[in-house]
């Protein structure tokens, strides 16, 4: 990345003059993350290069290549979480098309919907998926009554069973990143196209597509990254050929103690995430997510690798285009009709179908928690035997349970407010100026998301206790902060890639001071991606149980804190109860600030 | 000039001030300290707080005014006594349900305090549950566990998993070496107990399990991790076969689903209470640990979680239908044998690496 750092400099003037002062505004994210991630976590990694006498020594690192295990474990995290990054993408994207261009009284409707998997906690929908897939599960038992299948199928416990797992839990993030950038797309520009005589088929792939680029391509990022973390979902729901990295990592550090030992594990997924991070900044640069021209005397600096992605994606999308055109015109052939005829929104009913099928996937094992809530037996099955309101008494008339969840939305509600504060400002400066190093910068960003929360746990722990931070709201919110802040910080870069920029230039002209113009103009565009930044932020939060554990100390606890604690012999109704209940204050949130809006605009 | 002038005796004003409020405080400060005199305890959660609530937490404080804090921990606490020992800041005193194991391995890094063996409740425990720094209050077997649904006759021993034509169905085994080549060698012939290390001194004793292994690699349907899942699997009928922890196995047939446990071969391990090096309140933590050598205490938890009591007069206590489930109870003790934590504690790194190996190659 040296040779980039330099090129950049000599591209950008504007730094050689003012250096990284005039980029004031990266500042706070840079030391939040320094001084809460960079130094505890190199602190704990450290010890992987020592042996027990506090020597160097390499005895650790020698020890993951001596065998095969490691190496082939990480290519199986790679291969699953880029499995599962195909599946949001290609799922995702005709849902958040759909959102985009549907009017707004639906779109908060379906976003409900899509954001259902967020509310429930990474446990209990594991859970959740056990019912529906399993042998006696439910799908099975349709599936024989039916008289579609004689046997039950083996839907569990393979590869497939982990990627649809994992999808669903990241499918939202992908879904809710693609659509900010949607809904700043100009629909004018289509219309224009159309005019000029475009068929709907080259006015998608020819316009629309290419300016949703940079949301799919955040969104890839997001969800590529957060799923090199998982282990709870492949380890319930998949084989051990499903294993990932971050589990080696946590048997390392819990069982064994071998804490050199894990930080080199930890270090081997950090060094090859951002070996993927490079890739992607070298083939799709990292323009597509910061919104940096790369035209014009960048042509010679660009690798051939990068060349190659442009040349490719360009041709790519046109050849899309006739394609869907030719098939279009098939179509109109054969059925007779003209092509002026046909209605604006092509074929409404084919996006309608795939979009409201993915909805469908992402809010339906939330919705067999409700049945599951008011089950009479003590485990989650399918069908729920008999009717009881017993796993809601226990939520609602304990303390505990209260004190938890008021903490945990508490705790996220900090968390979303300290990491927007702390990530607005650094990306409006990496997508809107030329920053030296800027693919270091935003790699540097990135890294909280590959960690595995018991190393940044553990890191935390020994910086915080010296500080006297362990056992203390704001430690908590310092930490979840960090793992928040890479979500912040690429959404909302995503949005300000096709944010036009002559639009604050002219608030500037009509008069508006800087505060103003931000305010007026360029907040009220960005919303959308703002409150996206915030709901993943606050989600990172309140389903976070690992630095929780360490951080919050002895006597209050959290929310997935007790979850945990409660499935401990059995996974029992009441995560169903109190899931459920999330739910509901989650819907009744939504449709009332929508109701409030709605009110507000009238008025 | 004058500012600086006046500071000082601002300062010292204050000074007096604090002094003197501290000292008229004192004794108010020092009996509520007295009266609030607490300890916070981590416990694995779940049925273990609800448990340990009636039959430790609430009678302590009610003989010794010590009020008790439960908290939860991770599943496995070891990095959470190695990070507070290194820190010396302690989210708890001491912990509940640490796997004898851990608790060695903790030990040997020094990271533990000593607890008070003296007295007659601790001698009443035999002399291998308990040492300088661990007492063990109960156990957990490790036994086979079926639906009786799916197998009216039962299963006898772990050697019938192997057997896929006698009995066939779908199979569940825990994703971890040790308990599986334990699992694998009495499956092949091998007596538990002492055997079992013999034969795995040698090479060839390692290559005998996994070549067993070897033999069921293709027939099992789900490997399991959390324990949890374990009860989910067998109480829904995902698997037929799953050999499990008998509290486990226990709490899906509890429920009403058509589980049945069998003893023969199982093995057991121990769980008990130790506390962190240093620990500021290690003398409270001492006492406490002491009460939980009690009979009559370690029969109150067994009415909630079917873990074996270590102290042997406790039986005296418990009702016969309970008794019978426990890993203690002599009938059960008598088919089971003990896992050897010192021999796995020199060969668990060696075991894991080479059983996920093992079942990375599947």
């Amino acid at each position: 990345m040296n040779t980039r750092a330099a090129s950049e400099s000599r591209t950008g003037p504007s730094v050689l003059r003012h250096g990284w002062l005039r980029h004031w505004a990266l500042l706070p994210a840079i030391i939040v993350l320094a001084v809460v991630f960079v130094v505890p976590v190199v602190q704990l990694l450290w010890l992987s290069a020592v042996d027990g006498q506090g020597n160097l020594s390499l005895a650790h690192y020698t020890r993951l290549f001596e065998t095969p295990l490691y190496l082939r474990v990480l290519g199986s995290t790679f291969r699953i979480a880029a499995w599962t990054t195909l599946v949001c993408l290609l799922v995702g994207y005709p849902v958040a098309y759909l959102l985009a261009t549907a009017d707004m009284r639906f779109r908060s409707k379906l976003l409900i919907w899509v954001m259902m998997p967020f509310w429930t906690s990474v446990l209990v929908r594991s859970f959740a998926w056990m019912v529906i897939l399993g042998r006696r599960g439910m799908l099975n038992q349709w599936l024989q009554s039916l008289g579609i299948t004689d046997a039950p199928l083996e839907l569990m416990y393979n590869f497939a069973s982990v990627v649809v797992g994992m999808s669903h839990a990241l499918m939202p993030l992908a879904v809710l990143t693609m659509l900010a950038v949607m809904q700043n797309i100009d629909g004018n520009l289509g219309r224009a196209a159309g005019t000029l005589g475009a068929r709907g088929a080259h006015v998608f792939w020819r316009i629309y597509f290419p300016l949703s680029l940079p949301g799919v391509a955040a969104a890839g990022l997001l969800t590529f990254i957060s799923a090199l973390g998982f282990f709870i979902t492949p380890t319930l729901l998949g084989s051990p050929r499903e294993a990932m990295i971050a589990q080696i990592i946590v048997v390392q550090i819990d069982e064994m103690l071998n804490w050199g030992f894990a930080g080199a594990v930890a270090l081997l997924l950090l060094v090859a995430s951002i070996a993927v991070f490079y890739l992607f900044d070298r083939v799709l640069g990292m323009s597509a997510l910061t919104g940096e021209a790369r035209s014009g005397g960048d042509g010679k600096r660009s690798g051939l690798l990068s060349r190659a992605g442009a040349w490719f994606g360009r041709y790519s999308v046109a050849a899309m285009g006739w394609i869907c055109a030719w098939i279009g015109a098939g179509i109109d052939r054969l059925t007779g009709r003209a092509r002026h005829d046909r209605p604006r929104p092509t074929r409404r009913w084919a996006i309608w179908t795939v979009g409201l099928l993915a909805i469908f996937f992402l809010a339906a094992p939330s919705f067999f928690l409700v049945p599951i809530s008011f089950s009479g037996s003590n485990f989650f099955e399918w069908p729920p035997k008999g009717f009881s309101l017993q796993w809601y008494e226990t939520y609602l008339s304990s303390p505990v349970w209260q004190q938890a969840t008021i903490r945990s939305v508490l705790v996220g509600l900090c968390t979303a407010v300290v990491s927007l504060v702390i990530g607005v400002p650094a990306a409006f400066v990496l997508a809107r100026h030329q920053v030296r190093g800027k693919s270091g910068v935003m790699a540097f960003m990135l890294m909280p998301m590959v960690m595995p929360h018991i190393i940044v746990a553990l890191a935390l722990f020994y910086a915080f206790s010296k500080v006297g931070l362990v056992g203390t709201s704001v430690g908590l919110v310092l930490g979840h902060t960090v793992f928040a802040l890479p979500y912040v910080i690429v959404t909302v870069m995503a949005v300000l890639r096709n944010y036009d920029t002559r639009l604050d230039q002219a608030a500037y002209t009509l008069g508006a001071d800087k505060l103003t113009a931000f305010r007026r103009v360029t907040l009220p565009i960005i919303k959308t991606g703002v409150v996206t930044a915030f709901i993943f932020a606050f989600v990172k939060s309140f389903d976070e149980l690992t630095v929780a554990l360490f951080i919050s100390g002895g006597s209050s606890t959290t929310l997935p804190r007790q979850m945990w604690a409660d499935a401990l012999m059995n996974v029992s109704p009441t995560l169903a109860a109190v899931s459920s209940v999330i739910l509901l204050f989650v819907t009744l949130v939504i449709l009332l600030t929508e109701y409030l809006n709605k009110k507000g605009a009238r008025g | 000039m004058i500012k600086n002038l006046h500071q000082p005796s601002r300062r010292t004003a204050i000074k007096t001030l604090v002094t003197g409020t501290a000292a008229l405080a004192l004794p108010a400060v020092w009996t509520r300290s007295f009266a609030a005199e607490s300890l916070t305890i981590s416990d694995p959660g779940g049925v273990y707080t609800t448990a340990w609530l009636e039959s430790y937490y609430k009678p302590f404080t009610k003989e010794t005014g010590i009020q008790i804090v439960p908290v939860v921990r991770r599943s496995n606490p070891a990095a959470e006594f190695k990070a507070q020992v290194e820190t010396r800041n302690y989210n708890w005193d001491l912990s509940g349900g640490v796997n004898s194991d851990v608790a060695d391995l903790l030990a040997s890094q020094n990271l533990l305090e000593k607890i008070d063996t003296t007295g007659d409740d601790m001698s009443a425990i035999p002399a291998e549950w308990k040492n300088d720094f661990y007492l063990s209050d109960s156990s957990v077997a490790f036994v086979l566990a079926y639906r009786s649904d799916h197998f009216k006759s039962g299963l006898n021993s772990f050697a019938d998993i192997w057997d896929v034509q006698k009995y066939p169905g779908r199979r569940a085994m825990r994703k971890l070496g040790r308990d599986m080549i334990e699992i694998a060698l009495r499956a092949d012939g091998v007596p538990g107990g002492p055997e079992i290390y013999q034969v795995l001194s040698t090479p060839a004793g390692w290559d005998r399990a996994f070549k067993k292994l070897d033999q069921l690699r293709k027939h099992v349907n789900v490997w399991w991790d959390s324990a949890a899942q374990s009860t989910q699997l067998l109480q829904n009928g995902e698997v037929d076969i799953c050999p499990t922890f008998n509290a486990r196995a226990q709490t899906a047939a509890d429920g009403g689903a058509p589980v049945a446990l069998n003893w023969n071969g199982g093995f057991y391990s121990l769980t008990g209470w130790c506390i962190p090096k240093n620990s500021p309140k290690a003398d409270l933590a001492r006492k406490f640990v002491k009460f939980c050598a009690r009979a009559d205490r370690q029969a109150a938890f067994t009415a909630k979680l079917p873990n074996g009591p270590s102290n042997p007069g406790a039986y005296k206590f418990i009702p016969k239908e309970v008794a019978v489930r426990l890993p203690t109870y002599e009938e059960n003790l008598k088919q089971t044998t003990r896992v050897d934590d010192v021999f796995w504690g020199k060969n668990k790194a060696m075991s894991d690496q080479r059983f996920n190996e093992w079942l990375l190659q599947g």
